[in-house]
């Protein structure tokens, strides 16, 4: 993201395809995956992905280098995906299974380290999609991306309060899900 | 401190490190002699945390890039499309604009010269009026030596 400079955005936004290919590299993993966490899987992540960087084309000229360019990128994706996610939503797709989460459970307390990161990984996507899209949005900023609060409300255009509270429902609701059938943890 | 504050701070500030160090102060003292936050601190640290320490980053497909680029390049072809279209319409408009401005234009001269005419006609009438009023008006004699016959033989004669 720091070999992004002011001379390759403005070129891109003049429509310069080579130059608007090195922003696409550059960011391409960090769009897909704040995609992947919010929407639950990579089919729409892809999609969403994808949509991105087509409305980055198409905005560029728009930027107006006020805000921090990540910034900017964060909150074209946030949005992107919080829409899709709720659209899926909608629909009644993406939805946690408890079952399955149980099941989950005990190939992390059984399996070896490799395959236990796997399986941690899969029940953290799963937990993750249990949320609403916009507590979603937030816990990924903030724990998987590593964004101050201040960071997300201005990605997500909130107040920094409205942040703490869908962090702090969210985790509750994680918590209480993980805690049931776990045994793993419990002191 | 309360426990149900302290609970808050760990689902939150705490664990993002976004907490003040005297309110982290105020919070360890109550997590040192609170069994309860302790044990709720430690399912956080062992449980929840771990989970997105594990969580790995996954790359995008190649193809990615081969779906954006054409979409963009295709995009591109539009909006030229757009501009040329919008500045024929431009044109086109300026065209009709100055085809509706000079029918104005004729309509407008038309309707000043009709009526220069009838104010001419108007005239014309209001003069011959007021002639054939005198003429009325009058008697035969004044009318007659009022009348301008314009030889000295037709003045001598009539």
């Amino acid at each position: 993201m720091q070999g992004i400079s002011k001379d390759i955005i403005s070129k891109a936004a003049k429509g310069d395809i080579g130059a608007f290919e090195k922003i696409y590299l550059q960011m391409n993993s960090f769009v897909f995956n704040v995609a992947l966490r919010i929407a639950g899987n990579k089919e729409d992540a892809k999609e969403i992905a994808q949509d991105v960087f087509i409305k980055l084309y198409r905005k560029l000229s728009g930027f107006m280098f006020q805000s921090s360019f990540k910034t900017w990128v964060y909150r074209i994706t946030a949005n992107t995906a919080i829409n899709t996610a709720k659209k899926a939503q909608r629909q009644g797709k993406n939805m946690l299974s408890y079952d399955d989460d149980i099941q989950l459970k005990k190939q992390i307390y059984s399996a070896s380290s490799g395959a236990e990161e796997n399986a941690a990984s899969q029940l953290l996507g799963r937990l993750l999609n249990s949320l609403d899209p916009d507590q979603r949005a937030c816990v990924s900023l903030r724990s998987i991306e590593g964004l101050s609060y201040k960071q997300i409300s201005e990605v997500l255009n909130v107040n920094i309060n409205t942040v703490r509270t869908r962090l702090r429902r969210a985790r509750e609701f994680m918590m209480k899900h993980f805690d049931k059938g776990g045994k793993r943890y419990e002191v | 401190m309360r426990c149900k504050r302290v609970k808050e701070l760990l689902l939150t500030d705490y664990i993002d490190d976004e907490v003040g160090i005297s309110l982290k102060e105020e919070f360890d003292k109550h997590i040192e002699y609170c069994p309860a936050c302790m044990a709720y601190k430690m399912n956080i640290d062992k449980g929840l945390s771990p989970l997105f320490e594990q969580a790995k980053a996954e790359s995008p497909q190649d193809e990615m890039w081969q779906n954006i680029r054409p979409r963009i390049i295709q995009g591109n072809q539009k909006s030229t499309s757009k501009i040329f279209a919008l500045s024929f319409f431009l044109r086109k408009g300026v065209f009709a604009f100055a085809t509706a401005a000079a029918l104005l234009f004729i309509i407008i001269s038309f309707h000043i010269a009709n009526n220069n005419q009838l104010a001419a006609t108007n005239k014309f009438l209001s003069e011959e009026g007021s002639f054939l009023h005198s003429l009325s008006s009058s008697n035969g004699q004044e009318s007659f030596n009022n009348a301008d016959f314009g030889t000295i033989i037709e003045e001598y004669i009539f």
